[in-house]
């Protein structure tokens, strides 16, 4: 008998069924917090991404986005920008930064785009793909992640079904706020591992 | 003196822990920490009692139909491109961490934090089998490198000082200026995120645990503060996440649910840092990812718990919040247990791993006071599965045979109420013995008085016609 | 002064072997405090112990006995009072949990459960009973954790207590256990003394030198605690505090 026939047969034993359910259970309750809409939304977006540490800009257009990661960005050294579309294609030079696509373990500011973010808990949501590398979300010391506001999701359950919808890219991931650990004498320090400083710019495009 | 202690020497670890001061004061934290930051996070969850009990629903239904959901998991992670491999038993679930490896012709291995791995002790058998295996969590990576246990399911280096973690650094980051200053939290963290973003970016096999397993997309959740899951598991050519079989959700629906009780019951954080989905290794057309994803499935005695008496403990999402608030755990610390999992989950899971007689102190030193089972988002009945605990351990004889027999004596001299008033009546000329129970309740509390008159008899008397 | 919801009921008394044992002055003034609020109070001379020990000690057998015979002895009755938060959990609460799958027992232990109740309860919530006063001063609350948590029975002895003139105190360590834990005081003592001196600490930073409960278990191990380090506290059953002095005759 293989592992995995062990393994079902020890616990069909004990009583656990290898038939899916018949009935589904209730759904689960979804709190308050996870089902505003509209400017009860986004305020509450924007209070969650502060509390969260993390810097909140709003932007009126690309331009306006770019502009603002000239001025937070290191001088001197060019920015990691994500083959992302709406990132790639923008006009970083006149802007006055160097952009290099693609993620990079050695750029300390890099630049990606979220598809999508959450009210609830002032989450941003990205999907991995051919032009969005999961590593420019990390390798970054301070990293600037464009939004949309016609993106923000009242919830966990909102972006877990967007995500369900779009058959499950192969890694998924909610960041809320920069890298962080209290690891030592319980004390928050940012930057282990991950970006020390996140900058949430919001496409205000509604 | 070795952090690695022995959970049959439990009274005497107890007692080491209550002399060590550094130890009592890191201790502190946990009430004026963890407890605090829990109570804040919940004040804007008015329903969190209905979230619990939804939670302990979604987990139980989870494990009624576990075969499924399992044979459903494993289909879809299948499907996805990955592998699913079956561990009964710990020393399986390594050989097939090795195989994977060997097979993939990986060097370097970097690992995020996994009480699991900790349960199954992978990381030495695998350091034997020539792979460089390094943590990656802060809290791992230090005591890694101090060679101790984690005393806590999700701060591992709780019970050190920022004096500890400089110390360790000097003397394990030979290669950098030895007159550099780390005095502080902050530079010890740079230097913690220097040394190993060289890791992350040399290792081909990333291993990680995961808190959740969605049967329905055949997904892995991951939880950390840090980014270091994340890191372990994109850079390197192999992702591997092991995990109990128990960790099962049927679907995403669960999985919001679940996080909004997690980060909260844990630390007070309405989400954690990052929240990552991995299913499948990188697609094609991909701009990073593994090229290669493998689940492996962990039972190592999981199936056991499945019986109705303690079928509840499957539920835990390893919160922590039952250590966070259990005043025993408050008073000693995670390595007194001397097991993988302290405090009330390991009181009430640690038995089905390494066995009722080398555990029995465990879910004996308890006073029940229940404020575990009032803390846990999953509801689990931690008091009740401790009392089945000490009940096995009654029948098989593994408690210190004296006090089994006392209880026995009693309950039989309870049955005969002359016989008991008797008894009672005897105990006086034994009251003030240097040996026996009394004894014990004097070494550290004056005792009242020995029986004298006793109340019920007096009343029998006096009502008399 | 009874409220219908009792009167003419019969009221049976398990001590508890505590009490029984080692505070009779606590059992006379349950009696004297139940018979003022008008109730005929009997004490049933077989009692002896509800079985706690044993089925906290993981003696199911020696447990399930005692339980039997406990209800045995008390079904005959309306209302069983329990001046114990931990012995009233064991017969509400744990009773039914014992015999959960005995054909026999099962539904005759969830219908005694239903009549059992710790003290403080019985007299606000069944018997609407109103105290005289008769005292004054800060008292230190100490909720056990069966008064807790297994009982509910946290309001209750405070309105008591005001009523009969008291100011009950609280404090922020109330969700702390104190240690006693039956068996656990003795068998790991070091740990529950350890308890026992931080919600000293915690109770005797409220401004009271009385402490008091609807547990004695707890209050002896403070107690013991307290006098060994000469603290300033004295430590009563509540049931003390609210009972009309003694009639010396």
């Amino acid at each position: 008998m293989s592992a995995r026939d062990d393994i079902l047969a020890a616990l069909a034993r004990l009583g656990a069924l290898s038939a899916a359910p018949n009935t589904a259970l209730a759904a689960p309750p979804v709190p308050a917090i996870a089902v505003k809409s509209g400017d009860s939304a986004y305020a509450r977006f924007t209070a969650m991404v502060k509390e969260s540490l993390a810097e909140l800009v709003e932007a009126a257009d690309a331009k306006a986005a770019m502009a603002e990661i000239a001025a937070r960005a290191p001088r001197n050294t060019p920015i990691a920008v994500s083959p992302h579309p709406n990132a790639a294609s923008l006009d970083w030079t006149g802007a006055g930064i160097e952009a290099r696509i693609g993620a990079s373990r050695d750029l300390p500011a890099g630049v990606s785009m979220a598809d999508a973010a959450i009210a609830e808990t002032g989450s941003l949501l990205f999907f991995s793909g051919a032009n969005s590398p999961v590593l420019a979300h990390f390798l970054p010391d301070i990293h600037f992640a464009l939004v949309k506001r016609s993106t923000i999701l009242p919830g966990l359950n909102d972006a877990l079904a967007l995500a369900r919808a779009r058959a499950m890219p192969s890694t998924v991931n909610f960041i809320t706020g920069p890298s962080r650990s209290g690891d030592i004498e319980q004390t928050l320090e940012l930057g282990a591992h991950g970006p020390r400083q996140l900058v949430v710019i919001v496409l205000m495009d509604r | 003196m070795s952090a690695h202690k022995n959970p049959r020497q439990f009274p005497a670890n107890t007692r080491e822990a209550l002399a060590n001061a550094p130890l009592q004061k890191t201790l502190e934290r946990i009430k004026l920490g963890f407890q605090l930051f829990r109570m804040a996070a919940m004040q804007e969850l008015p329903e969190l009692e209905s979230l619990r009990t939804a939670l302990a629903a979604a987990k139980d239904r989870a494990l009624a139909h576990l075969p499924h959901y399992l044979e459903q998991f494993e289909k879809n992670v299948i499907a996805n491109g990955g592998q699913v491999h079956w561990a009964r038993s710990a020393s399986e679930a390594i050989a097939i961490v090795s195989r994977i490896a060997r097979e993939a012709g990986v060097k370097r291995i970097v690992k995020s934090k996994s009480m699991l791995t900790e349960e199954i002790g992978l990381n030495a058998p695998l350091i034997r089998d020539g792979f460089e295996v390094v943590e990656t969590d802060l809290g791992e990576y230090i005591i890694q490198l101090r060679d101790e246990p984690p005393s806590h399911i999700i701060a591992p280096a709780f019970h050190l000082s920022r004096a500890d973690v400089t110390q360790s650094f000097r003397t394990a980051h030979t290669h950098l200026d030895p007159k550099r200053d780390i005095d502080d939290r902050k530079s010890l963290v740079r230097e913690a995120r220097q040394v190993l973003r060289e890791k992350f970016l040399a290792a081909d096999l990333g291993i990680t645990g995961a808190n959740a397993l969605i049967a329905e997309t055949g997904t892995v959740c991951l939880v950390t503060n840090e980014g270091n899951a994340d890191l372990s598991m994109t850079h390197p050519r192999v992702h591997v996440a092991i995990a109990g079989i128990e960790k099962i959700l049927p679907a995403m629906d669960d999985l919001a649910l679940q996080l909004r009780l997690l980060g909260r019951s844990a630390s007070g954080q309405r989400m954690t840092v990052y929240t990552s989905l991995r299913s499948g290794p990188r697609k094609v057309g991909d701009a990073d990812g593994p090229e290669a994803f493998h689940v492996v499935l962990v039972d190592n005695g999981r199936s056991q718990l499945m019986r109705a008496e303690t079928r509840e403990v499957l539920r835990c999402i390893r919160c922590a919040a039952c250590l966070n608030h259990c005043p025993v755990y408050a008073s000693v610390g995670g390595h007194a247990y001397g097991v993988t999992y302290p405090g009330p989950i390991g009181a009430a899971f640690q038995p089905a791993i390494s066995g009722i007689a080398a555990t029995h102190h465990l879910p004996s030193a308890s006073s029940f006071c229940g404020r575990c089972e009032s803390v846990c988002p999953a509801k689990i009945p931690l008091t009740r599965i401790m009392r089945h605990w000490r009940e096995e351990g009654f029948g098989k004889g593994v408690a210190e045979t004296p006090n089994a027999n006392a209880l026995k004596l009693f309950a039989f001299a309870a049955r005969h109420p002359r016989l008991f008033r008797a008894t009672m009546k005897l105990a006086r000329p034994f009251w003030h013995l240097p040996f026996g129970p009394m004894a014990k309740w004097r070494k550290h509390r004056n005792a009242p008085p020995a029986p004298a008159v006793l109340f019920v008899a007096r009343v029998q008397q006096r009502r008399k016609p | 002064m009874i409220v219908s919801l009792a009167q003419g009921k019969r009221v049976g008394l398990m001590a508890t072997c505590m009490i029984d044992a080692l505070s009779p002055q606590t059992g006379e003034a349950v009696l004297r405090l139940v018979e003022q609020c008008g109730f005929t109070v009997d004490v049933p001379p077989q009692q002896t112990c509800c079985g706690q020990p044993n089925w906290n000690g993981g003696d199911r057998k020696g447990a399930a006995a005692l339980a039997r015979r406990t209800i045995e002895i008390f079904e005959p009755f309306d209302y069983v009072i329990v001046p114990s938060g931990s012995c009233g959990g064991q017969l509400r609460i744990e009773y039914p949990a014992i015999f959960a799958n005995d054909a026999q027992w099962a539904e005759r232990a969830a219908a005694f459960a239903h009549k059992c109740f710790e003290l403080t309860s019985f007299l606000v919530n069944v018997a609407g009973a109103a105290m005289k006063p008769c005292g004054s001063g800060k008292i230190a609350m100490h909720d056990s954790c069966s008064a807790l948590r297994q009982m509910a029975a946290t309001a209750e002895p405070r309105k008591l207590l005001r009523e009969a003139g008291y100011e009950p105190l609280d404090n922020p360590s109330a969700e702390t256990c104190c240690g006693f834990g039956g068996l656990f005081a003795i068998k790991y003592g070091d740990v529950s003394a350890r308890m026992g001196r931080d919600k000293l600490d915690a109770l005797a930073a409220t401004g009271a030198t009385t402490v008091t409960a609807c547990d004695l278990g707890c209050l002896i191990h403070l107690k013991g605690i307290a006098e060994r380090e000469g603290r300033n506290l004295s430590f009563r059953h509540i049931a003390e505090l609210l009972a009309p002095p003694e009639q010396t005759s």
